[in-house]
């Protein structure tokens, strides 16, 4: 791979630019004030955007190669982001349905919907990228290795949870059964966690920024931090669906003179 | 990549899976934005 010359500006910030001047005369134009935003969540989202610009072009063409693996040490860039979010949201997913369970607000219900879903998005992404990186590394796509295993099934158990969701028809019972199907489907989180600990692995154990060279740790924060806004974003617009739908759910029958 | 290739104990090329990941993040966060904005509540929400 060629190195690539420094650009005059990071793409980040060449895109956001573009959006701030785009945002300031579309307000302009309709008489609001200039750096309005419909909803406080797309500021999350634009600086995710611009964030993961930098973060990816950094990982591409900036960061030095790794001792060890050379080159595909880049992927790490995309994969180690997408497994700590994956936990994070899956955490929340369990605190959520926690706090469903224990006050019986709805609005936890649908946080424990928009977060198993973001979830599973992140875990399907963190699942490929691994795979990507382990055909240079380890010669193989896929192994039944403890750390393997245990997240397709942390994956597939959240997956299973919105499967019985959909199933459900009763608004209190859907709920309820998310709420502990989302609980016992978190253990296999901490299954995950340890399983490179407890049992052998060709997976590397959890690393630490002592043990990682700093301009790595740098690239691989930032990286953490944008898709970190961008999950931010993505339950948000999610949870604005789930909220949605039960405001539908709730909405009282039309009149019989309206239906004939 | 073959045994050969690698003889210095460094992990040589794989730009090809490194150009797939991320491709592949932009592929999912792009769909995956695009399902959200598919089923976006309208009307009053925005």
């Amino acid at each position: 791979m060629p190195p690539i010359e420094s650009l005059p500006i990071s793409p980040g910030a060449a895109v956001g630019l573009v959006a701030l001047v785009a945002i300031v005369v579309a307000n302009q134009r309709a008489g609001r004030t200039p750096w309005a935003l419909p909803r406080w969540e797309h500021a999350f989202g634009l600086v995710g955007l611009c964030t993961i610009l930098n973060g990816q072009y950094m990982g591409l063409f900036e960061a030095p190669r790794e001792r060890m693996m050379g080159e595909v040490a880049r992927i790490l860039y995309v994969h180690v982001p997408s497994a700590w979010l994956t936990m994070v949201v899956f955490l929340f997913t369990f605190l959520f349905a926690v706090a469903f369970l224990f006050t019986g607000r709805k609005v936890f219900d649908q946080l424990v919907e928009a977060t198993i879903e973001v979830g599973v998005v992140l875990a399907i992404l963190l699942q490929c990228t691994g795979m990507l990186f382990a055909k240079p590394t380890w010669g193989m796509y896929w192994d039944w290795d403890p750390r393997l295993v245990s997240t397709a099934v942390m994956t597939l158990s959240f997956i299973g949870v919105l499967t019985l969701r959909s199933l459900v028809v009763d608004a209190d019972q859907r709920a309820t059964w998310t709420s502990v199907g989302a609980i016992l489907a978190s253990t296999s989180m901490a299954v995950t966690y340890y399983s490179v600990q407890w049992w052998r692995s060709v997976h590397q154990m959890q690393s630490s920024p002592d043990t990682v060279a700093k301009p790595i740790v740098l690239v691989l924060r930032i990286n953490a931090f944008a898709l970190l806004f961008l999950t931010v974003w993505f339950v948000a617009r999610r949870w604005r669906i789930a909220a949605a739908r039960a405001r539908e759910d709730e909405a009282p029958p039309l009149p019989e003179e309206v239906l004939a | 990549m073959t045994p050969e290739t690698v003889g210095s104990g460094v992990i040589q090329g794989g730009w090809e899976y490194i150009y797939a990941a991320y491709a592949l993040s932009w592929v999912m966060l792009i769909g995956y934005t695009a399902s959200l904005w598919f089923r976006a509540p309208r009307g009053g929400e925005e």
